[in-house]
């Protein structure tokens, strides 16, 4: 009736996609006890930028997968990044809902291949089993998203945004239904799962702790309204680390395996070279904060500050805010620039250098 | 030629496919290929289905919103949309800190400060660090209406530690204000010597003057320098240069002389 498979191995996926859900639930509270709301950009700088990075070297730096999707890879940011463009001009209350949505159905869908890769390992489940894995997590996150009081509010705030008034009887009736809706899809599933068992093919209790544990996560914290920094930060978390974890894995087996050619993302799997994948997604938040000008200090959870430009009144110099300090720093950069031109270039050109004399 | 493509128009894919091939000109497809191949089309969408889909959604929510946004008033706080939304959040989420402070938005609305106070300290009561809105004008509101100068303190460094990147001012009440572009440029310089000040801009309003104070992050905020700073102004012009300005309370406050002068 049952058979355990996992995606990495037993004591990986007791860290990584068991007891993560806890630990950071755990984290978000210490978070919400402890540090300023500006956290919430730390974990940002910290997970979720690098776990787009993972991404790109996922896409961009496979060479198989970038042949294969090619015209995606190209056509998807030209499109995305227009209508982005168009949304903020047009319609920008629109393009922040269709971010927040898309979140949401890439949350889900995250949960939902993860639960696949548990059936795919163990060889578990029936042919159709994945639709009724999906629709358990879209009606199970739904109905999260309707009836959490945090989420709530946004709905009810944006239809009001859009002039599509409700009434609170409507909104009652509305939630009342997304429970009856779960409860008998569960029922449902049971069923699938009954009929399963009957037709002779296992089922791997993995998956399902995996699901229990990551819809615990999200209604444990989306009912502890009482701060979105407890929903922000252990969600992240969650899905960020997770996807980092996957991506890493699944490079180091294509590597071990041979199944894809070299290319940058080989040149970041192997022994010693996890800190280098890590450095540079570190690297790339660092450099993705400079471009959207935000300040470096947000790495710091509100507890590490960078040095401020202070006042030098002798000097009647006034203190600089962050847009003054950012030009500053351009303006550093310029001038360190040039000063490094001026070094390299006193050693390099040395006309009595044998080295320099053939090269002429 | 032009009437056997005109004719072949009005034939199935299947009967000109045979037309074709009994004419020898190719090898007769098979039904498969010719009825459930896709089509280019069809094979664009099947590949792209996910931007066309959130897209063609979003398309719709975003012409509803140009076209609302065109036709009719802004939902904010002082419309009677955000108060019916109020309303009905009051209800389905009643004791929430967001629904407080929704709250004490329309006590604000209405004119009702001490309401607005009440709800803006029940949802603070519940430790929020996330709304800034409320943060912010709960410790703006302290000022305005001249509170203690510890509770004061209190509200603005709450909202800065939560939130020390936001580009949310301070506004500072300055009455009459500078009276010449000379009194204006000493007041900006008194303001912008204050450590935790980042910034400071002086914008007239049908009240008088006010000063709008820009933060710099990990600063302790103590009202009371600005307003010493701001009450340089009612120091005698020619003692301005060479005295110091500093308050106990946001109203108590003194000029003495500099030392080493």
């Amino acid at each position: 009736m049952f058979k355990t498979g996992y995606i990495l191995s037993r004591r990986a996926d007791s860290v990584w996609f068991l007891g993560l859900p806890f630990a950071a639930v755990a984290l978000a509270l210490g978070f919400q006890a402890w540090l300023p709301y500006v956290a919430v950009a730390s974990i940002n700088l910290w997970v979720t930028t690098p776990h787009h990075y993972a991404t790109w070297v996922r896409s961009y730096g496979m060479p198989e997968v970038w042949e294969r999707f090619k015209a995606r890879l190209i056509v998807g940011p030209i499109a995305i990044f227009s209508l982005t463009a168009a949304g903020l001009i047009w319609a920008p209350i629109t393009l922040l809902l269709l971010v927040s949505a898309w979140d949401h159905q890439h949350s889900i869908m995250q949960q939902h291949g993860l639960s696949r890769v548990y059936d795919f390992k163990a060889g578990t489940g029936l042919a159709d089993t994945r639709r009724y894995d999906l629709a358990l997590h879209w009606i199970l996150y739904g109905n999260m998203f309707l009836q959490a009081p945090m989420f709530r509010f946004l709905w009810i705030r944006e239809l009001h945004r859009m002039h599509i008034p409700i009434s609170a009887a409507f909104v009652e009736g509305l939630l009342t239904i997304s429970w009856v809706v779960v409860a008998v899809y569960v029922v449902f599933y049971f069923l699938h799962l009954r009929r399963t068992v009957q037709t002779g093919r296992p089922i791997n209790p993995i998956k399902y702790a995996f699901i229990g544990a990551s819809y615990f996560l999200w209604y444990y914290v989306a009912w502890h309204t009482n701060s979105i920094l407890l929903y922000a930060v252990a969600h992240r978390v969650m899905h960020g680390v997770q996807y980092i974890v996957m991506v890493y894995t699944f490079m180091r087996r294509s590597a071990a395996t041979g199944t894809s050619r070299p290319g940058l993302w080989s040149r970041l799997v192997g022994s010693g070279r996890l800190r280098w994948f890590l450095i540079l997604g570190g690297g790339y938040a660092v450099v993705f904060q400079l471009l959207i000008n935000r300040p470096l200090d947000e790495f710091g959870f509100g507890v590490v500050n960078f040095a401020p430009y202070p006042a030098i009144p002798q000097f009647n110099i006034p203190a600089l805010d962050y847009a003054g300090g950012y030009e500053l720093w351009s303006q550093m950069m310029l001038y360190a620039y040039a000063l490094l031109h001026y070094y390299v270039d006193s050693f390099i050109w040395k006309v009595r250098d044998k080295q320099v004399q053939r090269g002429l | 030629m032009g009437r056997r493509r005109a004719s072949e128009g009005t034939k199935t894919p299947w009967l000109q496919a045979t037309a074709r091939a009994s004419k020898g000109q190719r090898k007769l497809p098979s039904y498969n290929n010719i009825f459930r191949r896709p089509s280019h089309a069809r094979i664009v969408f099947h590949r792209y289905r996910l931007l066309f889909v959130i897209y063609g959604v979003g398309m719709v929510v975003g012409l509803r919103e140009f076209y609302l946004a065109r036709r009719s008033e802004p939902v904010d706080w002082f419309s009677d949309q955000w108060a019916a939304m109020t309303e009905i959040v009051a209800e389905v989420n009643p004791g929430d800190p967001d629904t407080d402070f929704l709250e004490g938005v329309q006590s604000m609305v209405h004119g009702d400060g001490p309401g607005l106070i009440s709800h803006f300290e029940e949802a603070l009561s519940a430790d929020v660090k996330h709304n800034e809105f409320l943060l912010r004008d709960y410790a703006q509101h302290l000022l305005d209406m001249g509170g203690d100068w510890r509770q004061v303190n209190a509200a603005v460094n709450r909202w800065r530690e939560n939130h020390p990147f936001s580009d949310e001012t301070l506004i500072l009440p300055l009455g009459t204000g500078p009276r010449n572009r000379s009194e204006a440029s000493l007041l900006l310089r008194d303001l912008r010597r204050v450590a935790w000040i980042g910034n400071a801009e002086l914008k007239r309003h049908q009240a008088g003057w006010r000063a709008h104070l820009s933060f710099r992050p990990a600063q302790r905020v103590d009202v009371r320098e600005a307003v010493a700073a701001v009450s340089i102004l009612a120091v005698p012009e020619s003692d301005r240069y060479t005295v110091t300005v500093t308050c106990r309370t946001l109203t108590d406050c003194t000029a003495s002389r500099k030392r080493g002068r």
